[in-house]
Formats: structure tokens, sequence, C-alpha cells
């Protein structure tokens, strides 16, 4: 028997449900932690098991978890390793990453930004950038050369190509995913291109602008340490790594790999996750995986 | 005359089995003030009539005017609530409101008192901060009307705006609705599919048969009486709608047959 103006059993649907933020239980995260040490515990036990039987059967000194732990105190305590102390071939990748990255990543975000709202420019653009992220990154190498010789240039240029092309990809495909639905009411609600751009695409798009990101950051980190290996110069932790080989200091060159590792993790801890959480998750538009 | 619509037809190109949302030949206007309901069975192009006027498409045929203009691309002087609420899921609720008034330029000191006047309307008095994903249907739909609402309208569209929502929010999101209208004198176009719904809503009901629509008949309700669920005059609205649906539902099929 309701009229209009019924304001007391309306009043009743306006109680604010709860906001649903899961607060993680101390036995979950127990056993979270659990199993974050078993999962490491693994890792470890395989690589004692391959060096002992390695060292055992071939003759030749692997280093064992504890080997390269203790290297990797000596050279984080100020230890040179080919003339140069860790800190120094860290900065170098880390600056060659970045750099190239920002270049390859921010060119790819606009090409696919503008391939993902004009159909002329996809056309147009998309066929190539297929083509390009079939192209192993190590392929590069004689076209980074020929253009620009041995050295950084070299190493740069093969960052940014591998990290164009998904970054361009999935960019592009993420503004065409933004449901026309948004697209009207932003029109509707006057908005001119320019904010429909920044205010509707770009934030819907952003799930997968984010593992566009990912995907061209890991790219680019593993073709610098194999760019470094090649087309380096003197420094970095890829060059560091393969001249291993010559100074037979397998410990150094394992402490190496241990470090580009822990690089991609606190990437993605420090970087990719809180990101996601201030951002995609608050929003409610997390993807099932 | 604020809305007036001149022999529109548009036809979509077949995708899918069944009939394709089409209208022929349609012609009406909306005074200012008035309340219209667009009444049919889904498929009957009425949601296309209502994207039309809205602007969000163009008719193949005719002439669809707005205050003497033209209509030619959507804008903030013809609202539009659609049946999700559309709301964008990275803004919370007062962003939502406020991207509208940023587009139209109006100044940041007044944004404030315009999206607590605007949730008022509405009836909501929950936080701005809360994020879409954390309402609940009825609250989404509150929100997306004041949204629209905050830009003050002359014409509001609504698609099927209250369909997605059990029958007790429904019922209080039309008297609300009522409630508006009744105090700023706001013109509305409301496309639903429930006879109930136009029944008690509406001031004038155009009702479309099968498509192609170019059968439509109008229905005027007086509105002297004040409104009730529960009012005989209700009741015979109801049943004088269903005849005229049924009728234009028997015509279409035996012309097709030809």
């Amino acid at each position: 028997m309701s009229t209009a103006g019924d304001k007391t059993s309306s009043r009743l649907l306006l109680q604010v449900p709860t906001l649903q933020r899961s607060k993680p239980g101390s036995r979950y995260s127990y056993r979270n932690l659990l199993f974050s040490c078993a999962a490491l515990g693994l890792v470890v036990l395989s690589w004692e098991t391959v060096a002992l039987l390695v060292t055992g059967l071939r003759g030749v000194p692997f280093p064992t978890p504890l080997e390269t732990l203790l290297k990797l105190f000596a050279m984080l305590a100020g230890k040179p390793f080919l003339d140069h102390s860790i800190y120094s071939h860290i900065g170098t990748s880390l600056g060659r990453w970045i750099g190239g990255f920002l270049l390859g990543g921010s060119s790819g975000a606009l090409l696919g930004m503008a391939c993902g709202r004009w159909n002329a420019l996809e056309r147009l653009f998309m066929p190539a950038i297929h083509v390009l992220q079939l192209i192993p990154g190590l392929a590069w190498i004689p076209v980074a050369i020929l253009i620009f010789g041995l050295g950084n240039g070299a190493t740069l240029f093969m960052i940014a190509v591998t990290a164009l092309a998904p970054v361009a990809i999935n960019v592009a495909g993420g503004v065409k995913r933004v449901d026309e639905m948004y697209i009207r009411a932003a029109q509707m609600l006057g908005l001119n291109n320019r904010m429909l751009f920044l205010n509707v695409l770009l934030p819907g798009a952003l799930p997968h602008i984010l593992s566009g990101l990912r995907i061209g950051l890991g790219n680019s980190w593993r073709v610098l340490v194999a760019a470094e290996m090649i087309v380096g110069s003197g420094t970095g932790l890829g060059y560091a790594i393969i001249q291993s080989r010559w100074t037979l200091d397998y410990a150094g060159a394992f402490v190496c790999i241990a470090v580009i590792c822990a690089i991609g993790l606190i990437v993605e801890r420090v970087l990719f996750i809180p990101l996601e959480k201030r951002t995609v998750e608050l929003w409610g538009l997390k993807r099932e995986s | 005359m604020l809305i007036e619509v001149a022999d529109v037809s548009k036809a979509y190109p077949q995708q899918q089995a069944g009939p394709a949302p089409a209208i022929e030949n349609i012609s009406f206007s909306i005074a200012t003030g008035e309340f219209v309901c667009i009444l049919g069975p889904s498929g009957c192009g009425k949601s296309t009539l209502l994207n039309l006027i809205a602007g969000f498409i163009q008719p193949d045929r005719g002439r669809i005017a707005f205050a003497g203009q033209p209509v030619r691309t959507p804008g903030p002087e013809r609202g539009v609530v659609f049946q999700e609420a559309t709301l964008f899921p990275w803004l919370n609720i007062r962003q939502n409101i406020e991207l509208g008034l940023k587009a139209a330029a109006i100044p940041r000191t007044r944004h404030q008192q315009i999206v607590a006047d605007s949730l008022a309307q509405v009836d909501l008095d929950c936080s701005g901060e809360a994020y879409p994903h954390q309402l609940s249907g009825g609250m989404k739909q509150r929100v997306a009307l004041a949204r629209v609402l905050a830009l003050k309208p002359r014409l509001l569209l609504m698609d099927e705006p209250f369909s997605a929502l059990d029958a007790e929010t429904r019922e209080h999101l039309q008297d609300q609705l009522l409630q508006i209208c009744a105090n700023q004198q706001q013109t509305v176009l409301f496309v639903t599919h429930s006879v109930e719904e136009a029944a008690y809503l509406a001031d004038r009901v155009i009702i479309m048969g099968q498509p192609p629509a170019s059968l439509y008949s109008e229905v005027s309700i007086p509105r002297d009486q004040p409104r009730s669920r529960t009012a005989k005059e209700l009741s015979r609205t109801i049943l004088r709608l269903r005849t005229t649906l049924k009728e234009l539902a028997r015509v279409v099929p035996e012309q097709k047959r030809n």
C-alpha cells in the first residue's frame, strides 16, 4: 500500500552495505607463511641436490646455496666483482632497464591507446606490432649492433623494442574492451574527447594496461640480461654472469642470477601488487584468474 | 514542444534469430513537463527510439528535434538513466556525480553543494566516498539518477531503469521519481515493458507493437486524481493498455503472413 512519498519504508533501503573487505585472519596468513617457506625450501633443496650431484659426478665446483649466500654477503660488503662493486653492476642494469622500458613502454602505451580508439590506426599499425611480438628478443642483436654499434645504445634499443609490443597490444585490447555503455554515459554527461580518454578509457582499460606493463617489464628484463652478455660494455649483471666463463667465479655468477630474480620479485611486490590494490581491486574490477 | 519526432525510421542489419528491433515512420512529440512512457514487448524497438532521441544513434529517415534544434550528438541537456546504472567503477559516488559538473565547467566551489542536493533528491544519504560495486542495485540506480539530475537536464530519458530491481525497491524508486517530477516540472520519457509501471507513472503512453513497429498508438491518462497503486482508475488504465497492446500484436502477424 505504498503511495508517493512513503518515506519511512524508503529509509529501510538506505542502510549502506558493509564494505566487503576481507581481513586476513591470523590463521590464514599463518598458513600462507608456511607455504611460502616450503616453496623456498623446495628450491634450496633441489639446488643443493644438483650441486652435490654435479660436484660429485663431474668433479667441477658447482656453487651450493650456502656458498652463494656467503659470496653474496661478501659482495654486498663491497668486494669488487670484475672491477666493479655489485652495486655498480645492479645500478647500471637497472638504469638501462628503466631507461629502455620508459622509452618502449610509453610509446607502446600511446600507440596502443590510439589503436584501441581509432579503427583505422589499428588496421595500420597492429599487424606490424603483432609481428614485432613474434621476434625473440635476442634476434634483435644484429639489428641493434648494425644501428647503434656495440654499447649502451644497442642495449637500450633491444629493451625498448621488446617492451613495446606487449604493452601496445594489451593497451589496445583494454581500450577496445571498455564497455560501450560507459562511453555512451560519458558522452551523455557532456565529456569531451580529452576527458573521455582520461576519465573513462584510461581507467577502464587499466587492468589490461597493468598486465601489458607486467609482460613488457618481464620481457625487457630478460632481454637486458641477454643483451649485456653480448653488446654490453663492461658492467651490468648480464655482463658479470657471462664473464664468469673466463674468471671461473661461478659463485659470483650465481649471486648475479639470484639478484636478477630478487629484483623481478621486488618490482612485482613493490610496484604492481600495491598499484593493483589501490586501483583495480578498490574498484571491484579484479578479473577472476 | 520540447521533443519532436517526425516520420523516424531505423533498422538494424539482422544479427540473431528473432525480430530485429526496427522502427518505421514513428511520429510523436513531448511537451515540457510531460511524463511519457513508451510501452511495448521486448524487441519492439522502444530502446532504439530512446537511443535516437539521446543522440547515441542516427535515424535512417526522419527528423528528431530537441527544443527546435536537430539532435545529432548526446548531451547533458538530455540526461539518460540506463537499465544498468553504468556508474564508472573507478570513481566513487561523489566523483561520479562531479564528472558531469566538471565537463560542464561548473566552478569547483559549487560541486559539494550540488552533489549533496542531488543525492538528497533521490533520498540517498550515504557517504559519497563509497565505490559503486559496494552499493546495492537500487542504490546504484539512485546514484545514476542523481548524476543526471545534478546537470539539470531539460529532458530525462529513462531506459527500463527499474526493471532489474526487486519489486519493493522498484515501487519506492517509482514513487521517488514521481515526487521529483512533481517538484520541478521535469519532462520524462520513460521506456518500459511493464503495463503496470506505465499506467502508474505516465501522463501519456505510447504503445508500440511488434517490429517493424510502424504501428503504435497513444493512450492519455488523466492525472487529476491522486496517484495510488490501489485506485480503481489504475486498474482501468492497465486494462486499457493491455487491450491496446493485444490489438497491436494481433494486427502485425497477419500482415507478415501476406
